[in-house]
């Protein structure tokens, strides 16, 4: 079980969060102008990275918000958490949970 | 039409009344609350201007941090996320009617809907209350994040609930869905057995 930090709410268990994939997925401006490629690279492209990744997680049961968490898939440790609006730098997020206070 | 007049909205648990009132004791005491009207507020808790039009319609200011309430009179307004309230009105004039204050916040992008009825809600309060809550949520209840006012959204043995401090300790209010009321009634009366054994 993991304890998952809602940027609204604070710690909370996994069970009250639904995941929702990569982060930061850019949607092409015009969608009829790029190649089927660049298409198919933004619907299905993933790197699936082993190691620190952004992520948007739901938290469903509770104040119903999409956000962003940083979490290094080889190991389960979340780095922080941050706002769908935001886009904090890692360096950022690493030095806001070494104060215990990642937002 | 008239003759149906006389015929008012009950709540689900209506029927089950008299099983909370059995299963209270000096530990613990579950008990129904009077159907409250609710209401559903969306809007931009950034805008000054907007939170002055509502506290000014509704009497109680609107509350910014997240997991709080703010109460005056017979409204309370709660923090359900950083653009939603629930506003709570325990007398059915205490506000105007929702289209009357669709209108004073007209010039705003906001939305008003009306839940009353949606939900059942639920009073536990005694010394044993806050082990009860936590046989059923992960929670923390006895953080001191816990004071008067203080409401979380949650699971509650599986299930959406909202669970509202009322008083400065050991009363508290869980707002749960029509549809769930029943499950989660008895899920309370079964975490409340062991404290009520005299
Ligand atoms: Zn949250």
């Amino acid at each position: 079980m993991l304890k998952i930090k809602c940027p609204y709410c604070g710690d909370r268990d996994e069970t009250e969060f639904s995941y929702g994939g990569e982060a930061h997925i850019e949607r092409p401006d015009s969608p009829s102008e790029v190649s089927d490629e660049a298409w198919g690279a933004y619907l299905f492209g993933r790197p699936n990275k082993k190691g620190l990744m952004r992520e948007r997680w739901f938290h469903v049961h509770g104040c119903r918000r999409w956000f962003n968490l940083l979490r290094d898939t080889s190991n389960h440790t979340i780095i922080g958490s941050y706002t769908a609006l935001e886009k904090p730098s890692i360096a950022e997020l690493k030095k806001e949970s070494r104060k215990g206070g990642a937002k | 039409m008239d003759n149906l007049q006389h015929l008012s909205a009950q709540s689900p648990l209506y029927a089950k009344r008299d099983l909370l009132k059995n299963g209270s004791g000096q530990a613990v005491t579950l008990s129904l609350e009077s159907e409250p009207n609710l209401i559903t507020l969306r809007g931009d808790s950034a805008d000054k201007s907007f939170l002055a039009a509502v506290k000014n319609l509704i009497g109680s200011p609107l509350p910014v941090k997240p997991c709080s309430s703010q109460e005056k009179g017979e409204v309370a307004a709660l923090w359900m996320g950083p653009d939603e309230w629930l506003i709570i009105a325990n007398e059915t004039d205490s506000l105007k009617p929702l289209p009357e204050m669709a209108l004073a916040l007209a010039e705003y992008h906001c939305a008003l809907v009306d839940i009353s009825n949606s939900k059942v809600m639920l009073s536990l309060a005694g010394p044993s209350s806050r082990d009860v809550l936590s046989k059923g949520c992960s929670i923390d209840f006895y953080s001191n994040k816990w004071r008067k006012g203080h409401c979380v959204n949650s699971l509650y043995a599986r299930c959406d609930v909202t669970i509202w401090q009322r008083a400065t300790r050991d009363h508290y209010a869980i707002l749960v869905r029509n549809s769930f009321s029943d499950y989660v009634s008895d899920y309370l009366l079964d975490a409340a057995l062991e404290y009520n054994v005299a």
